[in-house]
Formats: structure tokens, C-alpha cells, sequence
């Protein structure tokens, strides 16, 4: 699924892979920049997407047994040429305290 | 899924039991550890993911929680990362654990999965074998320390898989084996601290001899450089050699501080410690938050020493007393009550002034208030506690030169072991075992008095202005002098002897 969107904030992808959900946070940053895009991924931005996921899985049915995790992924946009796409499985966690 | 690890924590000296409940539940990525664990234990999370992750298995994301039971108490230190890592693949169905309940685990783990050596393994063996623990696994450095207990199988690991292995039965691992015996064998300590070494100062050793033989506190008045840290060094050489309690005992207190070497087993010289003087009270007698022994209670069984004794803070020879009275140290803090063992042979050393030389004062280069204020920054209370004062003289050249050696350890060693033995037997049934633990009572029955020695105390006490205080020591040093001669009954050389060891009574409060 693409860009859920609920009243705390959006993901970008949500997807299956095997029998665990996936959020997907994807980040562009052009090659030049000296900056990661996962760097992009703060804390803040991660707390909203935490939000959010637990948002949708609200509306799934026997939501607490679903594995679930949180992904990044890096799109470098390069001129004149395809960007360059790079995975993180498990890019960040719930934090310590309560969201 | 739901894993149960038994494991075990160190408060003070005394281990107790820890069950460590990992559950890999679903859901949104999380992974918490509850039960009052401090910085290191909640640290062990980065620790624990990424040595699984190292060691080939996967860490399986979702709702992982981690709780240390009893929740009531503070869980200290990185000991819980084994135990929390082989939890973790059990419940991620990653290991075949029949059950962990027959072993007690404890190891820090390094992020590439090797298992390091904690602190205070030996409580936590003894309290393993008195739960009736079919084994304990502990890191592989320490376990010889753990193997000391006897009748309880300690299986020492490298890493995490090896013990992950060890527990689903793929691999076996030899228990860790040592021979007591052998242990006790090699304790001559530091080769190169002999009383052989030390020239001339024969008043000296003599003094210290006697001190060793009857368990007195010494202190040793002299100036600069003539050589008493070099006789306080050697004084474990000439104590009696560590029984096995005692040993264990010292190692414990030694373990909960991670004082020992890799892979030592057992603390089996005695112990020398050496504070320097600006040790705070606490440094000294053991304490702050989580309270830990002090100087004194790793100097249990051994000698304390402090040079320059004068310059020690007032209050931190105060607090000294109820360790020099009762053998251990009680240290009540927020967090509870805990009890340290402290019976050590107290060795002092101080100038005799505050140049540190004698002729200063009797020509006037330093002022008698100056050094009177010097002297009296030693309480009575704690003068009291010592039972010899010995002066000991700067070294004349022709002895420095000479090419005289002085006796050696093993020799005065044999004398004291023989005079302690008299003493055993003596106090044998009682709760004290050496000369100095006499009360008013024994010594009026150890020390039987004929009418000679009566009018030697008597002239003694007024002509040399003696205190109550200093009787009761005369006799008890007069009691292991004529042990350390073989004699029945205190004569009147050895009341003679006892008597000159008072000299500070008269040079200070006289």
C-alpha cells in the first residue's frame, strides 16, 4: 500500500514481507548532498511514524499478533541516470518511553 | 514465546538468586528490560542485539521484554547479558532448552559474542551450591574462581554459542577443576619481600615478630628513610599462612571488587593493603550508593598499613575504631544495611616530628607546639587500639655498608606459627583465637601474675606516669612474648620487654 495517510501523520510504503508488515519510510536525497537520507529520518519523524503505524494497525483485525517493522529506505538521485535505491531492515524501534 | 533464566547479583557480599523472564512477544518493534536495573543492565540491550546478531543467529524484532525478578531489588553491573541473550534465543525458538532451571548463568557479553569475566563470582558459587544448582555457567576466565566451592560442577564459557551449545547438549565442556592444595602451595607472595633484605633494625623485626606472633597493632615512629615501609612490606611474610576460610573469606571480598586476576582462584597471600593519606572515610571503612568494601575490608585477614599516619583526615582515623574493635565494618545506607568483614593487623609509621627528625626538636629547629600539634591529630580512642610502639632509629653507616644479612621470613615465620598454636589451644572453645582479642577477663586468667612482676608494673606505672589503658596491653603483649619463649607464665623479662613498648604513652599524653 501506498502513502497511508491518518490524522497523525503519513508513511510511505506499507507492505508485506514473509508473514511480518513493514512500514517503509523512503528518504531522496541527491548524490552531492553530504548528508545520508536515513540522517533525515529524526526522532521526531520516527515518533510520527510510530504513531501512525499503530493508527493503522487499529484498523486491522488481531493487530497485536502481526510481527511488524520499521524500514528506511535511501533513494540517492543521481543526474541524467536511474537513482539509486539502498535498504535498512529494522531501522529503528518503539523508544523506551511511551508514543 | 516466554524464557525463564535463573541468575544471581551480588549485594554487598552475599549473592542472591535473579530469575530473568525474556518474552519475544509480536507487534511493533520494542525491546525493554523492567525489574530496577541500573545504566549497565539497561545498557546490555545494545549489547545483547548485537552479539546474537553476531554470533549467526537472527534477532528477531517485535515486543521483547526482559524482566529481572525480584523487581524490588536494584540489579547493578553487565552480568545479566548472557543470561538475557540465551533467554532471547530461547524465546525466539532459535535454541532447544529442555529447561534452564538446572544451571545458574551469569557473563557480560562483548559485541562479537565473546564472553567476558564479572565481578563477584565466588557468593554467587557458594550461594549456587547451598540452592542445590546442578551447575553454574560463568565465563571462562572466571572459572577457576567459581570452581573453589567444591561439589558444584562450574562449566567456564567462551562465548555465546559455545554456551548455547553447551545448554541444548551439542557440545560438552570439561567442568572447571582446581586442587586446593596446590593453591596453597605456592604463597610465599612477592619473592623479593624478605625480612632478609632488611639490614640491621633487629629491635625491629623483634617487635614485629611479636606483633605477628600475637595479632597486636603496631605503629613505628621514626624518621625519614630508615626503612619503615620496606619492614611493613615484609610483615605478610612473616604472618601465619591463610587457612582455606580465611581464604575464602579475603577472595570474596576480593571478587565483589574485581580485584583478582584473570583466572586467579583464590586470594592465598595475605593481603597488604597501603592507602595512601588522602583516602576519604569512605574510601576507608567501604560505603557510597551501592555500598562497596573499603581499604579495611580488603585488607580482612591481611595487614593495613598507613604511612604517615598523622596526615590521614581526623575522621577517617576515627572511623577505624569500630573495625579495630569488632572485625567487620556495618555500613547503613537508603538501599539497606550490610555488614563487611574487617579484622586486619593495623601497621602504622610516623615521623617523630614534623620535619620528620627528632634532633629538630631538641635544637629548637622546630617548635615543641608544632610538634605536639603534630602528634595529637592521633586520638587517644585510637592510640589505645595499638598495643606496640617501636621506634625505629635512622640506619649508621657501618650498617648500611655491611654486608650482614638479617634473618630470613621462613625462619620467623616458624616462630610465630608456633606461638600462634599455643594460643589456639589456649583460647581453644572461645571465640578468640590470638593474644590481642583478650578481654579484662582473659587476661586475668592467661596471664597469672608472681610478686616480682607485680612491683616491676607498679614501679613501672608511676615512675613512667603509665595510663589503665597501657596495662591491659603490657600484659597482653607480655602474654605473646613469653609464648613466642615457650614459657607457661609470664616472667619478669617478658613484662620487662611489654614495657618498653609503651613509649608513646609518655612521649605524647604522658
Amino acid at each position: 500500500m501506498r502513502n497511508y495517510v491518518s490524522r497523525w501523520g503519513e508513511i510511505d510504503i506499507v507492505c508485506r514481507h514473509a508473514n511480518t508488515l513493514v512500514f517503509v519510510e523512503v528518504k531522496a536525497r541527491s548524490e552531492a548532498s553530504w548528508e545520508k537520507p536515513a540522517e533525515a529520518v529524526t526522532k521526531s519523524k520516527q515518533r510520527r511514524i510510530i504513531r501512525t503505524a499503530y493508527a493503522y494497525l487499529q484498523e486491522l483485525e488481531d493487530s497485536a499478533e502481526i510481527p511488524a517493522r520499521f524500514d528506511v529506505v535511501e533513494v540517492y538521485l543521481q543526474e541524467n541516470q536511474a537513482p539509486r535505491c539502498e535498504l535498512i531492515t529494522s531501522a529503528f524501534a518503539l523508544p523506551d518511553e511511551r508514543v | 514465546m516466554l524464557a525463564k533464566v535463573q541468575s544471581a547479583s551480588v549485594v554487598g557480599v552475599q549473592a542472591f538468586r535473579v530469575e530473568v523472564e525474556v518474552d519475544a512477544g509480536r507487534g511493533l518493534p520494542h525491546f525493554v528490560i523492567v525489574g530496577l536495573p541500573d545504566t549497565a543492565v539497561k545498557e546490555s540491550r545494545d549489547r545483547v542485539k548485537s552479539a546474537i546478531m553476531n554470533s549467526g543467529y537472527v534477532f528477531q524484532d517485535g515486543r521483547n521484554t526482559v524482566n529481572l525478578a525480584p523487581a524490588d531489588l536494584k540489579k547493578a553491573g553487565p552480568s545479566f547479558d548472557l543470561p538475557i541473550a540465551l533467554g532471547m534465543l530461547h524465546a525466539s525458538e532459535q535454541l532447544n532448552i529442555k529447561s534452564f532451571d538446572d544451571y545458574l548463568i551469569l557473563g557480560e557479553l562483548a559485541l562479537n559474542g565473546t564472553v567476558r569475566p564479572v565481578r563477584g563470582i565466588l557468593p554467587v558459587a557458594h550461594a549456587a551450591h547451598r540452592a542445590k544448582f546442578k551447575g553454574l555457567i560463568v565465563p571462562e576466565a572466571n572459572a577457576p574462581e567459581a570452581a573453589v566451592v567444591e561439589g558444584l560442577p562450574v562449566y567456564g564459557v567462551k562465548n555465546l554459542r559455545h554456551a548455547a551449545d553447551f545448554l541444548s547438549g551439542q557440545t560438552q565442556i570439561q567442568p572447571c577443576h582446581v586442587v586446593l592444595e596446590d593453591l596453597f602451595r605456592h604463597d610465599h607472595g612477592p619473592e623479593d619481600m624478605d625480612f632478609a633484605d632488611v639490614k640491621g633494625q633487629e629491635s625491629v623485626k623483634r617487635a614485629l615478630e611479636i606483633a605477628a606472633a600475637g595479632g597486636h597493632n603496631i605503629i613505628m615512629i621514626g624518621p625519614p628513610g630508615s626503612g619503615k615501609s620496606m619492614l611493613a612490606k615484609r610483615i605478610p611474610s612473616i604472618l601465619p599462612r591463610m587457612t582455606l576460610p580465611e581464604a575464602l573469606e579475603t577472595t570474596k571480598i576480593h571478587s565483589v571488587v574485581g580485584l583478582l586476576q584473570h583466572g586467579e582462584a583464590l586470594v592465598t597471600a595475605r593481603p597488604f593493603r597501603s592507602p595512601h593519606h588522602t583516602i576519604s572515610d569512605i574510601g576507608l571503612i567501604g560505603g557510597s550508593a551501592n555500598p562497596s568494601p573499603g581499604e579495611v575490608s580488603l585488607a580482612h585477614n591481611g595487614v593495613l598499613f598507613l604511612d604517615e599516619l598523622p596526615e590521614f583526615k581526623r575522621s577517617a582515623l576515627e572511623v577505624l575504631r569500630q573495625p579495630l574493635e569488632d572485625g567487620k565494618v556495618t555500613i547503613s545506607r537508603a538501599a539497606g544495611t550490610l555488614t563487611f568483614p574487617a579484622r586486619f593487623m593495623l601497621v602504622a609509621a610516623m615521623n617523630p616530628s614534623p620535619s620528620g627528625k627528632s634532633s629538630d626538636v631538641q635544637n629548637g629547629r622546630v617548635s615543641a607546639a608544632a610538634t605536639q600539634r603534630y602528634l595529637s591529630k592521633i586520638s587517644g580512642p585510637l592510640l589505645d587500639r595499638i598495643d606496640i610502639h617501636i621506634e625505629v632509629a635512622a640506619l649508621k653507616n657501618e650498617q648500611l655498608l655491611g654486608t650482614s644479612t638479617g634473618e630470613s621470613s621462613t625462619d620467623i615465620r616458624l616462630r610465630v606459627e608456633r606461638g600462634r598454636e599455643i594460643q589456639r589451644q589456649r583460647f581453644a572453645g572461645k571465640k578468640i583465637w590470638c593474644n590481642a582479642q583478650m578481654g579484662p577477663k582473659q587476661i586475668k586468667e592467661a596471664v597469672p601474675l608472681n610478686e616480682e612482676c607485680r612491683d616491676l608494673l607498679k614501679y613501672a606505672m608511676n615512675d613512667m606516669n603509665l595510663s589503665a589503658r597501657a596495662y591491659d596491653r603490657i600484659l597482653k603483649v607480655a602474654r605473646t612474648i613469653a609464648d613466642l619463649a615457650d614459657q607457661p607464665d609470664v616472667a619478669v623479662d617478658h613484662l620487662g620487654e611489654a614495657i618498653q613498648f609503651r613509649s608513646l604513652d609518655r612521649q605524647i599524653w604522658g
